[in-house]
């Protein structure tokens, strides 16, 4: 039989080594993390971009999804530069939600984002692209907005949000439509806020598409009539 | 029972008639839209109308002796700027016109002078400006034609729509060289 001591002595060793282990594991994380960084701080500045750690403004760039939802939202690894001389930046954007159940345990979930964005010359009403699916037809036959273009599979592919429908309908030339049903931007969103464009995908990205995202998005770009450029 | 039986037959018919009000403005609604929309383009296509006399001036100081090119933009510009003219009618005529313009550029490259003269090159932005104009304003237009005939023609709506003499609306197709250029999707 062990007496008290021993038992609170034993309590004490296993509690200690129980926050020796997290302390250890925590301390791998943030080394891996600083390694992982230093790495893409490398790779995109030997590209000749700029990278910072993170930058708090950045998390309330944009009011469209997934930006304005959860809490504790972060933008972390921000590389922005040129490509053929048109810039760009990109971002990993987090939040996190909380649910709690019926035994009061507390749930957090963390939503990862890769957001993509180039600036617009003019800017225009918002207008956002998200994959369509049966639930958004379903809301689309309630009565939710969504502008229909003359491509029955761009309309199956695509839900289209316009605060002003006769700009979405000029937006949405026969060649912007042709580019969005490029293979490459299956599982993205795009979003027109302002003077920005951007595009985002959930997950974190190692930014290896960089340049075929950020391409595309000046492909869209491209293809919005000058008139509504500003140009 | 026979109270409760009357009771939901009205409560039917109290239904039925608010679901046809609803089906009749949003018929309304969705007319005057597409009256909008086609007065929208009018004003595209006017712009477009009033570039054509300067333009044809323009080329006239280099190409002067290229009559019959003149001509055929000058009689398809009136025919098209002429009021009154269903848009089945104004695809028609706006078609003629483009074709006409095309032979006018056609012969304009022949000509460097021309090709480098600084009002005529400022014109042929304003042109292109312009008819990117009309073709957003087309979509905007066979968008609400298509919604609008959907209605007319799908049951139950459809009977509201012949109960009030709601009939199809006309699509505006021109020819779209825009749409024709296949984009360099390479994503």
């Amino acid at each position: 039989m062990l007496g008290l001591g021993a038992i609170f002595f034993l309590i004490l060793l296993i509690s200690s080594a129980v926050v020796g282990v997290l302390i250890w594991l925590g301390v791998v994380q943030a080394r891996k993390n600083r390694e992982r960084r230093a790495a893409l701080a490398a790779r995109m500045t030997a590209k000749g971009y700029a990278y910072a750690p993170q930058d708090p403004t950045r998390a309330d760039l944009f009011r469209s999804t997934p930006f304005g939802s959860g809490d504790s939202r972060r933008a972390t690894d921000l590389v922005w530069g040129a490509l053929n001389g048109r810039p760009f930046e990109t971002f990993a954007y987090t939040y996190e939600t909380h649910t709690t159940d019926s035994k009061g345990h507390r749930q957090t979930t963390t939503h990862r984002y890769q957001i993509t964005w180039i600036p617009l010359p003019a800017a225009l009403p918002t207008m956002r692209f998200t994959a369509d699916n049966a639930v958004m037809r379903l809301f689309a036959k309630m009565g939710a907005k969504d502008l229909q273009v003359e491509s029955h599979e761009f309309n199956q592919r695509w839900k289209v949000w316009c605060e002003d429908d006769r700009t979405g309908h000029a937006v949405l030339t026969p060649t912007l439509v042709e580019s969005l049903l490029a293979p490459g931007w299956y599982g993205r969103g795009l979003v027109i806020e302002g003077r920005l464009l951007m595009t985002y995908v959930s997950g974190h990205t190692d930014l290896s598409d960089l340049e075929s995202v950020v391409g595309a998005l000046y492909q869209i770009f491209d293809d919005i009539p000058a008139f509504l450029r500003g140009a | 029972m026979l109270e409760i039986f009357l009771i939901i037959i009205f409560a039917l018919i109290v239904i039925a008639v608010l679901w046809a009000i609803s089906a009749y403005n949003g018929l309304v609604r969705l007319r005057n839209l597409v009256q909008e929309a086609w007065r929208q383009i009018d004003v595209e296509l006017q712009r477009r109308h009033d570039l054509i006399p300067n333009l044809v001036e323009t080329v006239k100081g280099y190409a002067g002796h290229e009559k019959s090119t003149l001509e055929e933009v000058t009689q398809a510009r009136t025919i098209a700027a002429a009021p009154g003219s269903t848009p089945g009618q104004q695809a028609q005529q706006e078609n003629v016109l483009t074709q006409a313009l095309g032979r006018l550029f056609a012969v304009a490259e022949a000509y460097p002078d021309l090709k480098a003269n600084q009002n005529f090159m400022e014109l042929q932005r304003e042109l292109t400006n312009t008819e990117d104009r009309v073709a957003a304003g087309r979509r905007f237009y066979n968008a609400n034609v298509r919604t609008i005939n959907t209605k007319v023609e799908t049951f139950p709506t459809s009977i509201i729509a012949n109960m009030f003499g709601f009939h199809r609306e006309e699509y505006f197709e021109v020819e779209d060289q825009a749409a024709r250029q296949a984009p360099n999707v390479q994503f």
